[in-house]
């Protein structure tokens, strides 16, 4: 029986691999934490056609 | 009251055609809104701002028990024009309240402007909270004009397992509505369907919509709920079925709803009508089948009309709410630019005499146009085809019943959505529970200002006591 392309791979990774991946994905999880607002602040800001200062469009209180 | 991020969420959901009455989660959101509204606790403050039409952020601090607070986000790929600040909102729209459910229309009309313009629209919104940064996300992306994705999910960095992530592939068809949900917490996966029995207005959208028999505007829908957490092994089954018509001689909505839960051995039966344009009545009876515990409870709420002179007068502005844009677009959209829809505002409704508005069900043909000739915005557009045939065939009365009936809930409805009202009071109490919640809700200058009671009675020592109280005030623009 030959051995899979999948199981060899699954078979050949090695611990500190596996901490690599598992530290990727924390790390992706960070960004996608704290990452998600300024994304959504972008996309609010590049489709508005005045583009809004960062301080209007960051403010939660009414400008003058 | 709807937090201005639920409401501009609402927004995106009513300009993009999507009918929230039509998902299965809210089937009995008329009864909830009036048994199981919320009471603030402790001192809360709120302030919103739209930088543009595309992007809003909202500030939100709170002292309950400590300080804290959160900020929000949101972006809407579609432009949100018609939404409004705390000044002019119409409190209809700004509370969870009665809900007229209406049949889905197709219109042909309606179809080609919104898969032009708002077919495929998208929503993100972002909340972190302080202290401890947990994040609140919502992603709604509409795939068609009939099916939506939409992901929530909370992510907090100082818990165990960081927070969880819920799927829903949403299918809203005037028919029917699917739901396929998948949650990371539990594996739980579930499927929620409703079908809406009778005629979807589909096969006979050619026709003037207004002249589609009111008593057409009953809506009978069924749905149900399945779940499956793959982790524990555990199933979970609900079914709900709802009603949902308007007297044919006053035009006033009625819903009743039953829904069963067989695993629980659950029923509970609600029954809500909106006694008068101000005032919404809700009773709730609540069984087990296993246990044989019973439970009523019943929900009022009733509506104070502004007195103030407002300074919008007969502005657009001030009669708010997006039923009316939507009515009036639609009265534009059939063809009668020669006449524009005459506007009520609430100063010539607080100068009448309120009774004068009532809508008599017993009409006749003269007196016919005094009911409120204002509030008919599609009557006017009938004036055209039908004062002939009146004249004429004054005794043809089928016609004429057709249309009065007509007339009566729309013109019903419109009240309801043009009044102007300053504030509400909603009560709500329960046999079993031996509690009453009171809560007031209104317009104070710019703010919204929510607050409320929660009394209950000490089941052992029969001594009443206090177990929630808080004030919201809330400012947006």
């Amino acid at each position: 029986m030959s051995d899979s392309p999948i199981n060899k791979y699954q078979f050949t990774l090695s611990d500190e691999s596996k901490e690599r991946i598992a530290k990727v994905l924390d790390y992706s999880k960070v960004i996608a934490h704290y990452g998600f607002i300024p994304f959504v602040l972008y996309l609010g800001w590049s489709s508005s056609s005045n583009k809004p200062s960062l301080f209007n469009l960051l403010s939660p209180f009414p400008s003058a | 009251m709807y937090s201005y991020m639920e409401y501009l969420q609402k927004c995106f959901n009513k300009s993009t055609d999507w009918n929230e009455d039509n998902i299965f989660s809210n089937i009995t959101a008329s009864s909830q809104a009036l048994l199981e509204f919320p009471i603030p606790s402790g001192l809360k403050l709120d302030s919103s701002s739209k930088a543009s039409e595309h992007s809003v952020s909202s500030l939100t601090l709170s002292n309950n028990h400590s300080m804290n607070g959160s900020l929000a986000y949101l972006y809407s790929s579609v432009p949100l024009r018609n939404t409004m600040g705390t000044k002019e909102i119409s409190l209809q729209d700004a509370i969870a309240g009665f809900r007229i459910i209406e049949p889905s229309f197709s219109d042909g009309k309606l179809k080609n402007v919104s898969t032009n313009q708002n077919g495929k629209g998208s929503l993100l919104y972002g909340r972190m909270y302080f202290p401890g940064s947990a994040l609140e996300a919502m992603i709604i992306k509409r795939l068609t004009q009939h099916t939506q994705l939409l992901v929530k999910c909370i992510s907090n960095p100082y818990m165990d397992k960081s927070g969880t992530m819920i799927f829903y592939f949403q299918q809203n068809k005037p028919k029917y509505s699917r739901e396929l949900i998948y949650s990371t917490n539990e594996s739980l996966l579930g499927i929620r369907w409703l079908y809406n029995f009778g005629t979807t207005n589909e096969h006979i959208s050619n026709l003037n919509s207004a002249l589609i028999p009111k008593f057409d505007n009953s809506v009978v829908s069924i749905g149900t709920e399945l779940w499956y957490a793959a982790r524990t092994m555990s199933p979970g089954l609900s079914t709900a079925f709802r009603y949902s018509t308007r007297s044919t001689s006053t035009g006033k909505p009625l819903t009743m709803t039953l829904a069963v839960n067989p695993i629980l051995g659950h029923l509970s039966s609600t029954y809500t009508v909106k006694t008068s344009v101000a005032s919404t009545f809700c009773s709730k009876y609540d069984f087990n089948f296993f246990s044989y515990a019973s439970n009523l409870s019943l929900g009022f709420e009733f509506y104070n009309y502004s007195k103030e002179d407002s300074p919008f007068g007969n502005s657009e502005i001030n009669s708010s709410s997006e039923e009316n844009r939507y009515l009036r677009e639609l009265a534009n959209n059939n063809a009668i630019p020669s006449k524009t829809i005459p506007f009520r505002s609430h100063t010539s409704l607080s100068n009448k005499n309120q009774n004068d508005l009532i809508i008599n069900p017993i009409q006749n043909l003269d007196n016919y146009y005094h009911i409120n000739p204002t509030l008919l915005p599609q009557r006017i557009e009938q004036d055209d085809d039908i004062s002939p045939i009146e004249k004429d065939v004054s005794n043809n009365n089928d016609i004429h019943k057709k249309l009065h009936t007509e007339s009566v809930t729309t013109a019903f409805q419109n009240l309801v959505n043009d009044s102007d009202f300053s504030s509400v009071v909603k009560v709500s109490t329960s046999l079993n529970d031996r509690m009453v919640k009171l809560l007031w809700e209104g317009r104070i200058k710019d703010f919204l200002v929510s607050t409320g009671v929660k009394l209950s009675l000490n089941q052992t020592t029969n001594t009443p006591e206090f177990n929630r109280f808080g004030i919201t005030f809330s400012y947006a623009c």
